[in-house]
């Protein structure tokens, strides 16, 4: 009678147990595919930026309306070093272009730079506080004017939108067999050894990919060298095959 | 399976999880930003710099919001970059400690008589530990998608247009923008027209 109630004891606490192990499984694979969801739009205004892709939790860059000619497209490889870039929300291939000439940075314009952005003056109304502008002046100047050079990007060659959150299987709290106390020691060890990994894994890896977060950045920085330096391949207005006067 | 063996393993199973995480750095240096611009670099996280000078680094962005507190909705987002950051770190620190804690409980298996104990308190741990790892991957994302919008708001009004916060006084414009200087157009309606009716006319 005694070894009985012990048995039913036993079962009831490993069951307990295992549906405790499976909800909070639940709630770490499904609190871990929340990701950050971003608002903000950047102005077409010519300069390259490094913005949140709330789709998939990953840094990316955007043009804002700066075109991706072939050349500029090799200066970027050239300047980088990478064989791609992330882009909005693909990836765009960079190619090679061994014959072409290599483009070099100004050493003269090193240094101060003052940059050169269209619009009206800005002047500061309220000191401390930096002003609204009704329309974000421009870096490109002729961005948005009819006949400008439309920006053209290369198609995206791989998808790179990655869905977060894979969804993960809960532990299932079964352990309804005879043998159930065996059983569910073992279960246990395994879940025991493995959930420090798991938790160490994400407590100490970073949830961006270094690598595209790499890519995305140096291609921004490049970019904006390029155009700040003048007659620069990523030029709309300079590039060649755009039809651009220089 | 040995408690011994299954201690070991799990310590060879994070060091090969700590060993095999990535090291990718940017590797193009900028040379033409606009004084008070930040520029985002990456250096085993993101890290924002500001005339060659280090402004904030993940995860916790310390600083971050006092370089852009003139712009208030960059403001903002660098506070919540802070906060998710700082939170983010608490989290996988107890996270990694409520974890590796578990591990003490296969000690247990030795102690028959409280077997279960150890191993349900083992569970406990390890499962309250894998959740606050969980929920610290979840803050580094925010914290990084925040801080990144901070640093695009602040470009767009004062950095990348040669001001700072310290010193908010704007070069002057290099020439109107295309909206600007457009042309007025060629063919404007005509004004309503009134017709006298000769009633109404002087006398």
């Amino acid at each position: 009678m005694t070894r009985q109630r012990s048995d039913e004891w036993h079962k009831r606490r490993a069951d307990c147990l295992g549906a405790s192990l499976g909800f909070f499984a639940l709630a770490t694979f499904g609190s871990g595919g929340c990701g950050y969801t971003s608002n903000y739009v950047p102005p077409i205004d010519g300069r390259a930026r490094v913005i949140w892709n709330s789709q998939d939790s990953e840094a990316t860059a955007t043009l804002a309306g700066g075109s991706l000619s072939s050349e500029c497209q090799a200066a970027i490889r050239q300047l980088t070093g990478h064989e791609r870039i992330p882009l909005d929300r693909g990836f765009v291939q960079l190619p090679t272009l061994p014959s072409a000439e290599p483009y070099q940075m100004i050493p003269s314009y090193r240094g101060e730079y003052v940059p050169r952005y269209y619009g009206p003056n800005i002047i500061v109304i309220h000191p401390g506080l930096a002003p609204h502008f009704p329309r974000p002046p421009l870096f490109i100047p002729g961005l948005g004017r009819p006949g400008f050079p439309p920006h053209r990007i290369a198609t995206p060659v791989a998808g790179g939108v990655r869905m977060g959150g894979g969804g993960g299987r809960g532990f299932g709290g079964s352990s309804g067999g005879s043998d159930a106390g065996k059983a569910f020691v073992v279960l246990a060890v395994v879940a025991i050894v493995v959930m420090p990994v798991i938790s160490i894994t994400l407590a100490t890896v970073r949830p961006e990919s270094e690598r595209q977060a790499s890519q995305a950045i140096d291609a921004v920085n490049a970019y904006n060298d390029m155009l700040r330096n003048g007659n620069s391949p990523c030029d709309p207005a300079f590039a060649p095959e755009a039809g651009g006067a220089s | 399976m040995s408690p011994r063996w299954l201690r070991s393993s799990a310590v060879c199973a994070a060091l090969a999880t700590l060993a095999s995480m990535g090291c990718a750095t940017t590797q193009y240096q900028p040379q033409l930003a606009a004084r008070g611009e930040l520029l985002l670099r990456y250096d085993g996280g993101f890290v924002m710099q500001a005339q060659g000078q280090t402004v904030a680094r993940a995860l916790s962005y310390r600083g971050l919001d006092r370089f852009v507190a003139c712009v208030p909705e960059a403001h903002q987002h660098a506070r919540s970059a802070q906060t998710h950051g700082g939170a983010a770190i608490a989290l996988s620190v107890i996270g990694v400690t409520l974890s590796l804690a578990s591990l003490g409980s296969l000690a247990g298996l030795a102690d028959t008589q409280h077997q279960w104990s150890w191993l349900g308190g083992g569970l406990a741990a390890g499962a309250v530990g894998l959740t606050l790892s969980a929920l610290s991957w979840r803050e580094k994302n925010q914290a990084n998608g925040h801080a990144i919008d901070a640093m695009n708001h602040y470009n767009d009004a004062v950095g990348s247009l040669g001001a700072s916060c310290q010193d908010l006084r704007y070069p002057p414009a290099a020439g109107p923008s295309p909206q600007d200087s457009d042309p007025m157009p060629e063919s404007l309606p005509m004004p309503p027209v009134v017709s006298p009716s000769p009633s109404n006319g002087p006398n």
